[in-house]
């Protein structure tokens, strides 16, 4: 019954509502500003079950056939072409071609990732 | 704490309105085709109201039930791990919000979704002991805001509209509805 409670019962709005919205917003555009700040790739790293398995040129054309699923390098961009996974979400996620991006196919446990030169990339490969 | 008869019961109704909420969420097709694990929440809407209804105590036996259960439910123990810390930590900053009683459902329950929502996040990256998942957390904290607001809305207006007796704005607070309802009597 006291003042303070009153003000999630009222509205569904509140003027204190604005702080928690900014707090995530920034907090969303930091994320964005870190994912998006990054350029071109040199390298395509592929993990498995968070092992190290291969590293190919980005430049040269190729395709790598594993156990479930088939990455394919074309024209410096990276995507997955075959998974037998149920989901098949690294099928549908666009193709990386950007340093610090990546695709993975959660089931699998395999990662794709792409590793540049940059200090942004020593940043987010650092924990691989 | 000593949970009274009463207490006990009002959780069990509550944790059956959760999982019958998280079951039948669980048959929605996916919202966005590339994140099939984003769901609306729909189970949250009464995890916030019990918070309200029922207190912190309940709600958290509530969100630990309802973690473990909806996993054999959904058959995917493994899931477990990813709930169960996201859960509690979400539920937690949902109570500190509300308790400060600035701030209203949508927001609250904004908060609490992307809270929880990077709580997973954090989690694959130790499980999967790698970085790359954090580069989904901007998506993943946006669209579990927008659903926040969605399901704080619905919350909002079922704990308006809930009779004296269950214990939703009318009884518990003196609201202007609350005013007009004793007037009434």
């Amino acid at each position: 019954m006291t003042k303070k409670e009153k003000n999630f019962c009222k509205k569904p709005f509140s003027v204190w509502d604005i702080v928690i919205y900014i707090v995530f917003t920034v907090f969303v555009i930091i994320s964005v500003i870190f994912v998006f700040i990054g350029e071109k790739g040199n390298t395509v790293e592929i993990y498995l079950d968070g092992k190290h398995l291969y590293s190919f040129e980005l430049s040269t054309d190729r395709v790598i056939e594993l156990e479930h699923n088939t990455v394919v390098i074309e024209n410096g961009e990276v995507y997955i072409s075959y998974a037998d996974c149920p989901n098949k979400i690294c099928l549908n996620s666009p193709p990386v071609s950007k340093a610090g991006r990546s695709i993975s196919c959660l089931p699998n446990k395999l990662i794709v990732y792409i590793s540049g030169d940059s200090d942004y990339d020593a940043v987010i490969g650092g924990g691989l | 704490m000593k949970l009274s008869t009463q207490k006990i019961s009002k959780i069990s109704a509550l944790l059956t309105l959760v999982l019958i909420l998280g079951i039948i969420e669980n048959y929605f097709p996916p919202i966005i085709p590339l994140f099939p694990t984003l769901k609306l929440g729909l189970s949250n809407v009464i995890i916030t109201c019990s918070i309200v209804i029922a207190g912190l105590f309940p709600t958290f036996i509530i969100v630990i039930l309802k973690c473990f259960v909806l996993s054999l439910f959904t058959g995917n123990l493994s899931s477990l791990m990813y709930s169960l810390p996201a859960g509690i930590l979400s539920l937690l900053i949902s109570f500190l919000l509300l308790k400060t009683g600035l701030f209203s459902f949508p927001a609250v329950s904004a908060a609490s979704a992307g809270i929880h929502n990077s709580v997973q996040i954090f989690v694959a990256c130790v499980v999967m002991q790698s970085a790359v998942p954090l580069l989904y957390l901007p998506y993943l904290i946006s669209l579990g805001m927008l659903t926040g607001v969605f399901t704080g809305f619905i919350c909002f207006y079922l704990l308006k509209k809930l009779p004296d007796k269950f214990g939703g704005f009318k009884s518990r607070f003196n609201t202007e509805e609350g005013k007009a309802m004793k007037g009434k009597k």
